[in-house]
């Protein structure tokens, strides 16, 4: 066992030392290989920019009867049309109840022509006071006193992560 | 001062615990990173997802989500979706028994609808909408 002959190894490990930064590295590596498994693990996982607040939640507020689109007497749904009565803070507790979702919501009724009508902001239960990350203007149809018009949905967007 | 022969042997141990290290951490990687905890993640996400599209929409939809999660526990509930792992948790009588310390979570916001279902090691998992409300069925 020449290999272990030599005696300032053996002085170096039998100092602490020596086990001081043996424990440090190892715990070094450690912390490396975990944060590149958690990078991967967020890779994989990572939902698009975009798909979760712009795509997939905000369609409910004018797709949904249960929010704002407008549902007539045949229990027909129409996608894409506000009915403004409904377009109320009162059905947003029922639209999008509370839960511990990443984004909030304002959102402002608009028809511009043939005369102009406004109607919100209305806030979902997470929205703070300040500025919003992102604005989406959609175009809807709004019924309005029984007559459809051509307006805009203005979303504004926080993440609230 | 300590003999040769004990340093000899702090040594092959130092070296066999490297050794072990060594080839530990790419394994505990690995599994971090392709394993189990990226499907609990991925799966949630998904979930919640699939579940907020379906909220979405006014007409009766039908989504078969055959991604194999026999060896997890999916709970759908408090507008989120919980993953455990089927190695640590089990359901009995509908209720969860066990813990998982590294269940995974995602939020969904339910429409006017409060869904409350645990599906058990699922094969494949039916979410369906009709006029009744979001029915959410796994097959094993």
């Amino acid at each position: 066992m020449k290999i272990f002959n030599f005696k300032k190894a053996q002085g170096v490990i039998s100092n602490w030392p020596f086990w001081i930064m043996f424990g440090i590295a190892v715990a070094v590596v450690a912390l490396i290989l975990v944060n590149i498994a958690n990078v991967n693990i967020a890779d994989v996982s990572t939902v698009p920019e975009g798909l979760e607040d712009e795509i997939v939640l905000i369609s409910r507020f004018y797709n949904s009867e249960d929010c704002f689109a407008y549902e007539d007497e045949m229990e027909r749904v129409h996608m894409g049309v506000i009915d403004s009565s409904k377009f109320e803070e009162n059905n947003m507790e029922k639209c999008f109840p509370r839960s511990s979702v990443n984004y909030a919501f304002s959102l402002s009724l608009e028809i511009t022509q043939p005369h102009t009508f406004n109607k919100g902001p209305i806030k979902t239960f997470n929205w703070e006071k300040g500025f919003a990350e992102k604005e989406i203007i959609e175009d809807v149809f709004v019924l309005h006193d029984d007559t459809k018009y051509q307006g805009e949905l203005i979303i504004k967007i926080k993440n609230v992560q | 001062m300590k003999k040769r022969g004990q340093l000899v042997f702090i040594t092959i141990i130092v070296l066999v615990v490297a050794l072990l290290v060594g080839l530990l951490y790419p394994k505990i990687a690995k599994t971090l990173a392709t394993g189990d905890m990226a499907l609990k993640i991925a799966a949630t996400r998904d979930m919640a997802l699939i579940i907020d599209a379906i909220y979405s929409s006014p007409y009766d939809i039908e989504i078969d989500y055959d991604y194999d999660l026999s060896k997890l526990i999916v709970d759908i509930s408090q507008s989120s979706v919980k993953i455990y792992d089927a190695s640590l948790v089990s359901v009995d009588n509908g209720i969860i028994q066990g813990s998982d310390p590294n269940f995974a979570k995602y939020s969904f916001v339910p429409v006017d609808d409060n869904p409350n279902i645990i599906l058990d090691r699922p094969k494949r998992i039916l979410f369906s909408k009709t006029d009744d409300g979001l029915n959410i069925i796994g097959i094993r």
